[in-house]
């Protein structure tokens, strides 16, 4: 009981990094990012072949990551998404959907992977299985430490937003883009740093993952829908939202496989009900502040 | 209305001259697969384009149109046009349904409710194995027939193709000139003019998804017996979704030329860019040229090709 409790705990965790980038891409330009899936797998596949070559521990490479996956984020934003999103809201959904098959495919190319499933191992690789017991339940190390991230993450982010003039841009980019112009905030700039932002975050996961999921090209699609259900969990903007609905949905995805019978099978189901009950109910989600 | 009426009875026909002179089995393929495209393109149209209901679940009224038909088929081997009827009223009932609930949701919300309700009916299909078979999917097994005639090779399917598809395409040009089409494009416009105007908005939209729904449960139903086999990732996907928003939007979204160019403009790309020598060297590498392109598109011209003709054309009337 208290076991499954935290493994769901664990992987929450992880979703709520995920969800947090969406969030903060949706809340300020108003995106609904269909390639966060795919910069999750971006992680996956630097923090792979950075250990690959170099040998150099997972965790340590979310620098790299973190680089690489705000460059990219903020080229599609300032490239293509700044672009369509004159035309309205499916314009943006549609670029990115395209993007996203550009950036599966050019993940499959076998210069990295190729179509195949990889698995991140060494004989050196400390978190390889590795599992810690804690007074008597057992964690999956590379999880454990990804959910103190988390918490740090989440810390940072919101003095970030708080503290900092580019954070504080951001919010009023969020709230009233035309009035936030007028002060003489570089919209178009600020939300290109958000797009890498939240692009990074997903990253960071995809690194958090690499060492307990198998690494394969279009692996970001699962994290994608999971994200989305989490993200209108909790409100769509809203962090500590993001990051609560990241907990629930894991612990009810390890809920529901461990005690439903045939539960195994239909896990992902349990998070899209979830999903829709709340959609029904409180569409501005648990946190929302209405929209 | 006429000229629509005209246009559309003109390409038909010539298709239903020209193709079988020329055609070999490939060329069969592809028109047939841009047909096919075209009534999934109408039906997604319908909805997301007329009624301004983007919907990213498509996918699930393709799907139960084309397990229905399989099914029925498969069993008793009802004629054709009986089986696809069938097929597409089930996934406008079981819709409709589903509709009274998601219809509370807007914007955005919408797209993402629709987008779960098609992963749950994904998820169910493949694990309920006594009805779908699971994973390993359903053959087709007898021949079908349609109004007494066997249906069995590229010919046949050709021209049951391309009369459904013209079908589609009068009955949504025919739709959106009637009064339940205005009704639909004023939902789209404004929700809350439509109601102080004294319509249902609720009872508009769910008409547009009913039809919506039913269109693509014909056209899913053909797909099936086209193919020959059907299992859920080829079916219930959120891919199979994207690519009829990508037929409708690249060929214009809310016209009804819109879904005929776009999708014989991306199904031709796609089988162009297979057959390019120097893309041939690795499985994927169409893909990313096709999702390029997709994305130019929709930055350089958002409202699809249709909007790119008409530019062209009051360009040389300026001229003139």
């Amino acid at each position: 009981m208290l076991q499954t409790f935290v493994d769901g705990l664990m992987i929450g965790g992880v979703y709520a990094i995920i969800a947090l980038g969406l969030t903060l891409i949706f809340g300020v330009m108003r995106v609904i990012n269909m390639t966060h899936g795919e910069f999750v797998m971006i992680g996956m596949f630097t923090s792979y072949f950075i250990f690959k070559k170099l040998g150099i521990d997972p965790f340590l490479s979310i620098a790299v990551t973190t680089l690489v996956c705000f460059f990219i984020g903020y080229f599609l934003y300032s490239a293509f998404v700044s672009k369509a999103q004159k035309a309205g809201e499916e314009n943006t959904l549609l670029l990115t959907a395209g993007a996203s098959i550009l950036m599966v495919n050019v993940a499959a190319l076998p210069y990295f992977l190729g179509p195949n499933f990889s698995r991140l191992t060494g004989d050196n690789l400390y978190w390889e299985n590795r599992l810690w017991n804690v007074g008597g339940i057992t964690l999956n190390a590379s999880l454990a430490v990804g959910f103190v991230l988390t918490a740090v993450l989440i810390l940072c982010l919101s003095i970030f937003l708080r503290k900092t003039d580019t954070g504080l841009a951001m919010r009023a980019a969020a709230q009233r883009p035309l009035a936030a112009r007028i002060v003489g905030i570089n919209v178009p700039f600020i939300s290109g740093i958000t797009f890498g932002l939240g692009a990074a975050f997903a990253g960071i996961a995809g690194n958090v993952l690499s060492t307990s999921y198998p690494i394969y090209a279009s692996i970001g699609s699962l994290f994608l829908v999971k994200a989305f259900v989490i993200v209108v969990l909790g409100g769509m903007g809203s962090i500590p939202g993001a990051a609560l609905g990241g907990l629930v949905l894991g612990v009810t995805e390890s809920f529901g496989a461990t005690y439903i019978p045939g539960g195994t099978a239909y896990r992902d189901v349990f998070g899209l009900v979830i999903f829709l009950l709340v959609l029904l109910y409180r569409p501005q989600g648990l946190f929302g502040r209405g929209v | 209305m006429r000229l629509t009426l005209l246009t559309t009875l003109v390409i038909a026909v010539a298709l239903a001259i020209v193709v079988p002179m020329v055609a070999d089995l490939h060329i069969y393929s592809i028109v047939i697969t841009v047909l096919i495209w075209t009534m999934f393109g109408h039906s997604w149209n319908l909805l997301g384009g007329y009624t301004g209901q983007v919907s990213f679940g498509h996918a699930m009224f393709l799907g139960i149109g084309a397990y229905t038909s399989m099914l029925i088929v498969n069993a008793v081997n009802l004629d054709m046009a009986v089986t696809l009827l069938l097929g597409g009223l089930l996934a406008g009932i079981v819709l409709l349904g589903v509709g009274f609930l998601i219809f509370r949701l807007k914007g955005p919300y919408f797209a993402l409710g629709t987008l779960a309700f098609a992963e749950i009916i994904h998820i169910v299909a493949r694990n309920m194995k006594g009805v779908t078979n699971g994973g390993e999917g359903i053959m087709l097994m007898s021949r079908p027939t349609f109004f007494g005639f066997t249906v069995f090779t590229k010919t046949e399917y050709f021209y049951v193709a391309l009369l459904l598809a013209v079908a589609v395409t009068l009955f949504t040009a025919y739709l959106m000139r009637s009064k339940t089409g205005y009704t639909f494009i004023a939902v789209r416009e404004d929700q809350d003019s439509a109601e102080a105007m004294g319509m249902n908005s609720t009872v508009v939209k769910s008409k547009a998804l009913f039809i919506s729904a039913f269109l693509a449960g014909l056209a899913g139903g053909f797909y099936g017996l086209y193919n020959k086999f059907i299992d859920p990732d080829m079916t219930f996907t959120v891919h199979m979704s994207i690519e009829m928003i990508f037929v409708t939007v690249i060929g214009g979204i809310g016209t009804i030329a819109g879904p005929v160019i776009g999708s014989a403009l991306l199904i031709w790309l796609q089988d162009y860019l297979k057959s390019l020598e120097f893309l041939q060297a690795f499985s994927s590498l169409y893909l990313i040229v096709y999702g390029l392109l997709i994305m130019l598109v929709i930055v350089y011209l958002p409202g699809g090709l249709v909007e790119g003709l008409q530019r062209i054309r009051s360009f040389f009337k300026k001229e003139a």
